[in-house]
C-alpha cells in the first residue's frame, strides 16, 4: 500500500523545495509517496520566537489540508518542532512528526546518550525545553554551536563543515555523546561524510523524522496505534470553530 | 513615578472588561494605572493549543505597541502563558509577565510545594511543560482538575467552589501541597475564602501577575534589571523583520 508523506517546511524558503522533495526521495521506501508543502509568506527562517509565532497559523492550515487532501503523515521540517502539539491536536487521522522528537527518539535507541549541534546559543533554550519534554533530559550529553548564521548553512558548505567537524569531535571526546543529532534541518546532507569520520552515528534531523512518519502510519495501519485523544492532544469542538467564525477572522482557506 | 500597565486578555471576550477592570482596579497600587484590553477577534477560551496559535500574531502585535505607546507593563492573562517568550524576546523596555510564571515564582518562595487547580485534564500537559520551564518543576506537587469549562466559573460560581473544596482539599491532604494556586484567569475572586478555610495561600492568577508585574518595573527603574538579550530573548534584526516585509506579509499595523 502506497504511504503518502507531506513534508511542510514553516519557513519561507520556496527556492528549497525542489532540493528538499529529492531528498525525501532519495530516501524513501519504495511504497512512499513524497510531497513538500512550502510557506507562501513570511521569515526567511524560524530562529526567533517571533517567527515562530506569525507562521503558526499557516503551518497549522497546511497540515490540516494534508489530511484533508489524504496524506497519511506530515513532517514538520524545523528542529524547534514549531506545532507539533497543536498539529496532532487537529487531526484526526493523519500521523505527525517533526524532526527533534524524531531525533532523539532514534538517537536514546542508538547510544546511552547524546549531543545536539545547533547553529547557535540562541537556540538552545528551546532545544532544551523540548528535550525535557519528550523525557529525555537525562539521556543529553550537551549542546554544541556552530556560531553561524541560517545563511552560512547554506552558502558556504566548506566553512560549516569545519565548523562541524570541531562540534562533533568536542561532543564525542570531550562530553562524551555515543550519537550526534545535528539540529537544523538546513544541516542535511553533511550526516554521512560526518559518522564515516568519527565513527558514531550522526543523524539526520529531516530523514529522523521522514522515516519516524512511514513508521508512525505503518503502526497505525497495521495495529491501530494513534495519538491519543483523551486530553493533551483532543480535537477542539468544530461547533466552537464554526460559532466563533475562526475561518472568517482569520481568513483562513476551507480546513473546517 | 505611575507605573502604566497593559492587561491583555488574549481571547475575544469583550463581556469580561468590566469585571476584570474593576478587579485590577481594586488590587493595583496607588500609583499605579491599568488597562484591560482584549482581542478583536478569534476564539472565546484558549483551552485547546490550535487557539493559542491563531492568536499568537494579534497578542504579540498588541504587546509591541504598548511598548511604542509607553506602558512599563504588560501581563499576558492567561494560565497558559501564551506568547510570554516570544513578548521578552521582541520588547526592549518593556516588561512582560504571564500569569503562570508569576503564581509558580510565588508558590515556590512562599511553600515547599504546590498545586495547581486546573480547569480540565486537557491544559494539565502544558502546565506542566511550564513548570519545567521556570525552573520549579520539583516544587510541583500536583495538578488537580475541576472539570468545569473557563467560562463556567463566574457564571456558576456556586458549583465552581464547591468544586474547588474538593481538589483543594485533596491537594494539601493526598498530595501534600502547602500553597495553591489557581491555574486560570477566570477563578479570580474565590482565593481569599479558600485560603481562610484551608489555612495554605491560596494565590490568584490575576492579582499576583499583576504584583509581579508592578515589582518588574520597580526593578527595571531602580536597578536596570532586564531580561537578558544574550541567547534565548535576543530580539529579531529590525533588518530582517523589514526586510522580509513581515508587517506586510501578516497584515498587521506598523509595530516595530
Amino acid at each position: 500500500m502506497t504511504r503518502r508523506i507531506l513534508f511542510v517546511n514553516p519557513f519561507y524558503a520556496p527556492e528549497w523545495t525542489d532540493e528538499l522533495k529529492q531528498y525525501l526521495d532519495d530516501h524513501k521506501n519504495s511504497d512512499t509517496e513524497t510531497a513538500v508543502a512550502m510557506l507562501e509568506r513570511g521569515p526567511r527562517h524560524v530562529e526567533f520566537h517571533y517567527y515562530e509565532s506569525l507562521v503558526g497559523q499557516d503551518v497549522l492550515t497546511m497540515v490540516k489540508q494534508g489530511e484533508k487532501a489524504g496524506f497519511d503523515g506530515a513532517v514538520i521540517g524545523c528542529f524547534y518542532d514549531p506545532f507539533l502539539r497543536e498539529a496532532r491536536e487537529i487531526c484526526d487521522r493523519m500521523v505527525v512528526t517533526a524532526l527533534e522528537e524524531a531525533s532523539l527518539q532514534l538517537a536514546a535507541s542508538l547510544g546511552a546518550n547524546f549531543s545536539i549541534i545547533s547553529v547557535r546559543q540562541k537556540c538552545t533554550p528551546a532545544f532544551r525545553e523540548n528535550v525535557q519534554k519528550y523525557g529525555m533530559s537525562h539521556r543529553l550529553a550537551s549542546f554544541r554551536h556552530l556560531n553561524l548564521t541560517v545563511e552560512d548553512l547554506k552558502n558556504n558548505r566548506k566553512l560549516t563543515e569545519e565548523r562541524m567537524e570541531a562540534a562533533i569531535a568536542a561532543a564525542v571526546q570531550k562530553d562524551g555523546a555515543e550519537v550526534v543529532i545535528l539540529g537544523c534541518s538546513m544541516m542535511l546532507g553533511f550526516y554521512r561524510l560526518m559518522q564515516e569520520k568519527y565513527g558514531v552515528p550522526v543523524i539526520d534531523p529531516i530523514l529522523a523524522g521522514f522515516k519516524q512518519a512511514e513508521h508512525l502510519v505503518e503502526v497505525r495501519e497495521q495495529c491501530g496505534w494513534y495519538t491519543s485523544k483523551a486530553a493533551h492532544y483532543e480535537t477542539p469542538p468544530l461547533e466552537d470553530i464554526k460559532a466563533w467564525h475562526l475561518s472568517t477572522a482569520y481568513g483562513l482557506p476551507d480546513i473546517w | 513615578m505611575t507605573k502604566k500597565i497593559l492587561f491583555i486578555q488574549p481571547t475575544a471576550t469583550p463581556d469580561w472588561i468590566p469585571d476584570l477592570q474593576a478587579y485590577l482596579d481594586n488590587g493595583k497600587d496607588a500609583d499605579t494605572q491599568v488597562d484591560v484590553v482584549c482581542l478583536e477577534r478569534g476564539p472565546k477560551h484558549l483551552e485547546y493549543h490550535y487557539y493559542e496559535a491563531l492568536i499568537a500574531g494579534d497578542v504579540l502585535h498588541l504587546v509591541k505597541k504598548a511598548e511604542k505607546d509607553g506602558y512599563d507593563g504588560a501581563m499576558i492573562a492567561c494560565f497558559d502563558d501564551p506568547c510570554v517568550r516570544e513578548s521578552k524576546e521582541i520588547c526592549d523596555h518593556l516588561v512582560v509577565t504571564g500569569l503562570a510564571e508569576s503564581s509558580m515564582h510565588l508558590a515556590a518562595t512562599l511553600g515547599d510545594r504546590f498545586s495547581i487547580i486546573n480547569a480540565r485534564r486537557k491544559c494539565e500537559g502544558s502546565f506542566r511543560e511550564n513548570a519545567y520551564r521556570y525552573g520549579v518543576i520539583d516544587k510541583l506537587a500536583s495538578i488537580r482538575n475541576l472539570e468545569l469549562g473557563v467560562h463556567d466559573f463566574q457564571s456558576k460560581q456556586e458549583l465552581t467552589e464547591q468544586r474547588m473544596e474538593e481538589e483543594i482539599k485533596a491537594a494539601i491532604y493526598e498530595d501534600g501541597a502547602e500553597v495553591i494556586c489557581l491555574g486560570c484567569t477566570m477563578m479570580f475572586g474565590f482565593y481569599k475564602k479558600m485560603q481562610e478555610k484551608y489555612g495554605v495561600p491560596v494565590i490568584d492568577a490575576m492579582l499576583v501577575g499583576l504584583k509581579y508585574t508592578e515589582h518588574l518595573i520597580t526593578l527595571r527603574d531602580a536597578f536596570n534589571w532586564y531580561p537578558s538579550k544574550i541567547g534565548n530573548f535576543e530580539t529579531p534584526p529590525i533588518e530582517d523583520v523589514d526586510g522580509w516585509n513581515l508587517e506586510t506579509a501578516y497584515g498587521y499595523p506598523k509595530v516595530w
